[in-house]
């Protein structure tokens, strides 16, 4: 597995990175633009704080990349230009301050598919808007495109969740979801019911929220946890 | 464990669910509430396990003689208090062995080693045959419906609890599921004798499964009638249309016959 690490001493300036291989990507505390090509079909574990970055994707194969981010400024676009190329983004986050989660997803051939998911868990009143844009051109036909967008409250505060489908095929399938709230009451009741206090009950649906369908390793989950104990516990 | 619930009034958004509810169920007794969709059955347990979505407007429920109005869901569930769901809800992300371990260490207020915790859970999974694979997979996610229920009495025989209510514990389970899981609740209850249990169904199967001391017909809110373990029979033969002109009359052995 590539090991690469983005942090304050690497160079700012936009930098091109082959991936042929599974991958984990840490960027610290970084401001930085990343052109990443991939031609094989990869896992990709991105770790992302404190940092504000602008990834753009070249995909060529099936790839599936998940994001982890605290307090971070994202933007993101996947050109998917080979036919029958997928991409799966799982994307969780911690936010701080008022942040931004740009995705742009550019479907440039025929038959390829994505699927973005979106989780975010704003600690503060900041502000956490989450803009989606999924694009499909007028030549790229049985295209399937998803996103899932949600952002758990844990004060009061105002985010967005602006799904965006520019659809310019008509054999194209497209769905989005977004939900904006608190925690759910049935499922507080139900951890709560078990003994459960409060406080643990949050703290299970924070990582079942975070973690969702994230496919990591035990020692990548050991990193996310490491963030969710800092709140609860 | 004695439960004492007295002149319960319950409301959800200004409708009037329970209305002067009465209930005493006394340690190692087994009563059955049953009636038509809607009467708030569901209601009673979910009220009784604290349910903030309900609205308590008078009343109260005392556990051992001391009112539980102002504990919370988990305070109450540490006090003994078990609820089996209708419908137990799937969480993804969390798997099940992490939620059963989360549960059985807040309940107990101490931390059970990983050893003794596997080699307990490994033991209740065997005796209701759930397969230990699904303690590592996500909370009854992808679970069929009788694996869901297999999941609520495992929980239930972790948690050890004092009094326990069955919602609809029948539906999704198959017949030999079926008789696994009360088997599994007989068990318990013959190891703990002390254990009182409210069954909340709409069906005769499970009760000659788990034979109840008391059957309690609920209508308009509160509990019309009240008879032994042959009254559930009579009402799966003559429905509830029986009970609609009140009380009075329904004790007639003909209005059964």
């Amino acid at each position: 597995m590539n090991k690469i690490v983005v942090s304050k001493n690497n160079i700012k300036e936009e930098k091109i990175i082959y991936l042929d291989d599974d991958s984990e990507i840490y960027y610290d505390d970084v401001d930085v633009c990343l052109t990443l090509v991939v031609s094989k079909p990869i896992c990709i574990f991105e770790y992302i704080r404190n940092s504000k970055i602008d990834i753009s994707y070249d995909i060529m194969s099936c790839v599936t990349i998940n994001r982890f981010g605290i307090d971070s400024e994202i933007v993101s676009t996947f050109n998917i230009n080979k036919e029958l190329a997928k991409v799966k983004c799982y994307y969780s986050c911690f936010n701080l301050n008022d942040h931004k989660y740009v995705v742009n997803i550019n479907h440039l051939k025929e038959k390829t598919e994505s699927f973005v998911l979106s989780h975010g868990v704003n600690v503060s009143d900041k502000k956490l808007d989450f803009l989606i844009n999924t694009n499909v051109v007028s030549d790229s036909f049985d295209v399937v495109s998803n996103q899932d967008s949600k952002i758990l409250l844990l004060k009061d505060s105002n985010c967005d969740i602006k799904p965006n489908l520019c659809i310019n095929n008509d054999d194209v399938v497209a769905n989005h979801s977004a939900y904006i709230g608190s925690f759910n009451k049935d499922l507080l009741f139900y951890l709560m019911s078990r003994g459960i206090s409060y406080d643990d009950a949050c703290k299970l649906i924070v990582k079942s929220f975070v973690f969702s369908d994230m496919d990591i390793t035990f020692l990548q989950r050991g990193l996310i946890l490491e963030e969710i104990n800092k709140y609860w516990r | 464990m004695d439960i004492k619930i007295v002149d319960l009034c319950v409301k959800v958004k200004d409708k009037e669910i329970l209305n002067n509810f009465n209930l005493n169920i006394n340690s190692g007794e087994i009563h059955v509430i049953m009636g038509p969709n809607g009467v708030g059955k569901s209601t009673l347990s979910k009220v009784i396990m604290g349910n903030s979505d309900y609205d308590v407007v008078s009343g109260d429920i005392l556990v051992n003689g001391k009112s539980i109005k102002d504990l919370d869901v988990s305070q109450r569930a540490k006090l003994g208090i078990f609820l089996s769901f209708q419908n137990p809800l799937e969480i993804e992300g969390v798997t099940n062995s992490e939620f059963l371990k989360t549960m059985v260490r807040d309940v107990r207020d101490s931390d059970i080693s990983l050893y003794d915790f596997i080699k307990e859970v490994n033991v209740c999974s065997e005796e209701l045959e759930f397969n230990k694979d699904m303690l590592h997979r996500h909370i009854n996610q992808n679970f069929s419906g009788g694996e869901k229920k297999k999941n609520e009495i495992l929980q239930m025989k972790m948690l050890r609890p004092k009094f326990i209510i069955l919602d609809e514990l029948d539906s999704g389970l198959d017949v030999d599921s079926l008789h696994l899981v009360c088997s599994n609740i007989n068990k318990y209850l013959e190891d703990n004798p002390s254990c009182a249990v409210l069954i909340i169904t709409h069906y005769t199967r499970l009760l000659k499964e788990i034979v109840p001391d008391y059957v309690h017909v609920l209508k308009d809110g509160k509990i019309v009638y009240t008879g032994d373990s042959s009254l559930a029979e009579k009402i799966e033969k003559s429905g509830y249309k029986v009970f609609d002109n009140g009380t009075s009359n329904i004790a007639e052995d003909t209005v059964y016959e």
